[in-house]
């Protein structure tokens, strides 16, 4: 560019930092601002109202997000960058490191390709270790059930789409991989226990496997067939609860299924809806429309009113239930749609909600209902919301 | 459900009973790669076309998320994005396993199996999102399942959008 040029595109700029310099106050008698040293935040101690969001980034899938807020605040405390296609984290027993499960292409979208269960220190945000794992672990619109974690946090399991199932095994204390475990016709991954997951399969059943000490397969086994896949298929939104896992259905029928010992034992289903209700129209739906408080041992389900095909639709309301008396407690009215809920473990439970296409997240109190306060996104589209 | 998808179900629990995983990728794979194919017949016919489609058997408009073949599909529409219905936009690769679901089409009363082929190896298109889900079924059902990534297959499963090609008609058209 020309210097005289130059010189006319600035004159603006010059004449603006003029006028700023000109109105700029009088220097005062009161002391000057210290000098500051620049540093970077760690996080202060742990609270039951701290709560992760994974950010799909539907805009741009392969930067994918992990955000920390704390609802009480309603303040942002950190962020994780966590490579392509976002499901969601596994953490340890007591949350002092976060486990991600991670895809990344040496050149951004092409390239050589990697996957990762990379380890984050907590306290920290920033990473401390990576497990390589087998690059097939599974994409696509986010589900909870892609990944778990064995009871006592040793291991982390990562669900592989081909399009054939397997999970990749990984070993949490020596943060490596310990084995890839087929799962032919069955998908997702339920922990059982502290060395045996499940998986949910097409022809109704659920197949669980145990593994060793080392992380590799020691034996598996299949439930009878509990549920109809074609006539009223469980979605792969369920809940556990002790030794329990609560499958729930398109048409809201709730499948328990025992998994204390290796043969998994169905129990008796029940319903969330009404007949009148469905006829309604009434249905569970959302990308995460299912949560549990393990202290007051209750259900919280998204519904909506939008018929059939609605398993995915979020809902205006969620309903709470008694999960051992199988009865609707009390009904909490959302401000905004939801399709993903989160409740966190504490005596004083915060209920958080979300959609993926409102980039905000709704704190209530899971208790009484009251909207407490609305921490607008980014996450640009929030998908699971969990807690410590 | 109807005729086809019965024997679609049928047959992929035959094959998962009486195979191991690597031979059914292997067999798989050369199947899909016919599958995959078969809808670029129709896609060559069009282009080769000299008068337009008839839009009275083929209603609507494909850069809508009303558009009929659009019954259960859930990502961003490639008519969008630089393709169309049936092809991907330039410089992105079709995913040659995808998945199939039965939409009705008003303009001739027949069901369409339609195929929802992913286009691959770029970043999201981000326009025209749509997402209906009749006929859609969980994950532990891959081929009725419109939530799975199906560049999963490909060089680089970066997701940029998604096609509907008719592939067949229904029993029930």
């Amino acid at each position: 560019m020309p210097l005289a040029a130059t010189a006319r595109r600035l004159m603006p700029l010059v004449c603006a930092l003029g006028l700023i310099v000109s109105t700029a106050p009088a220097v005062a008698d009161t002391p000057a601002l210290p000098n500051e040293q620049p540093r970077v935040e760690t996080l202060p101690e742990l609270s039951p109202h701290w709560f992760l969001v994974n950010d799909f980034n539907g805009p741009g899938t392969m930067d994918s997000k992990v955000y920390l807020f704390d609802a009480d605040s309603g303040r942002m405390l950190g962020m994780l960058s966590t490579g392509a296609w976002r499901n969601v984290v596994e953490t340890a027993p007591d949350f002092g490191t976060i486990y991600s499960p991670e895809t990344y292409y040496s050149r951004g979208t092409r390239g050589e390709r990697t996957d990762t269960v990379t380890f984050y220190d907590t306290r920290t945000l920033s990473v401390k270790g990576e497990a390589v794992i087998p690059p097939r672990r599974a994409s696509g619109l986010p589900h909870r059930a892609y990944s778990g974690r064995s009871d006592d946090g040793r291991f982390v399991y990562v669900s592989n789409m081909t399009p054939a199932n397997s999970v990749s095994v990984v070993n949490t204390e020596t943060m490596a991989f310990a084995s890839e475990v087929e799962t032919a016709g069955c998908a997702m991954i339920y922990p059982t226990g502290t060395r045996s997951f499940a998986a949910l399969c097409s022809d109704g059943t659920l197949q669980n496997v145990r593994i060793d000490d080392n992380g590799a397969l020691a034996e598996r086994s299949r439930s009878p067939r509990f549920f109809d896949p074609e006539a009223d298929p469980i979605t792969e939104k369920a809940i556990r609860l002790d030794n329990r896992w609560y499958f729930i259905s398109f048409a809201g029928q709730v499948h328990p299924v025992d998994v204390s010992a290796l043969a998994p034992v169905p129990g008796t289903p029940w319903s969330l809806l009404t007949k009148d209700e469905l006829e309604q129209g009434y249905r569970v739906g959302g990308l995460g429309f299912a949560a549990v408080h393990e202290g007051t041992r209750e259900l919280f389900v998204i519904v909506n009113q939008d018929g059939p095909d609605a398993h995915k639709n979020p809902g205006k309301e969620v309903r709470v239930y008694d999960i051992d008396e199988t009865r609707l407690v009390r009904t909490i009215k959302l401000v905004a749609d939801a399709g993903i809920i989160a409740v966190s473990r504490d005596a004083s439970p915060r209920l958080y909600a979300t959609n993926m296409g409102i980039p905000a997240v709704f704190v209530y109190d899971a208790t009484t209902g009251a909207h407490l306060r609305t921490i607008e996104g980014p996450p640009i589209t929030p998908t699971f919301v969990q807690v410590p | 459900m109807n005729w086809f998808d019965q024997q679609v179900t049928r047959l992929t629990r035959q094959i998962a009973a009486r195979t191991s995983r690597r031979s059914f990728l292997a067999r798989a794979g050369l199947g899909l790669a016919g599958v995959a194919a078969a809808p670029l017949l129709p896609v060559a016919r069009a282009y080769g076309a000299s008068t337009p489609l008839d839009v009275a058997q083929d209603p609507g408009d494909p850069s809508q998320c009303d558009y009929w073949r659009y019954c259960a599909i859930d990502g961003f529409l490639c008519s969008c994005c630089g393709g169309t219905a049936s092809s991907c936009p330039p410089g992105t690769e079709i995913s040659p396993v995808t998945w199939i679901g039965t939409c009705h089409n008003p303009g001739d009363g027949r069901d369409y199996i339609i195929s929802y082929n992913d286009c691959c190896g770029k970043s999201s298109c981000n326009r025209c999102t749509c997402n209906r889900n009749e006929g859609d079924r969980p994950i532990y059902q891959p081929a009725k399942s419109n939530d799975i990534n199906w560049c999963l297959a490909n060089t680089s499963n970066a997701y940029h959008c998604s096609l509907a090609v008719v592939i067949g008609v229904g029993s029930a058209g």
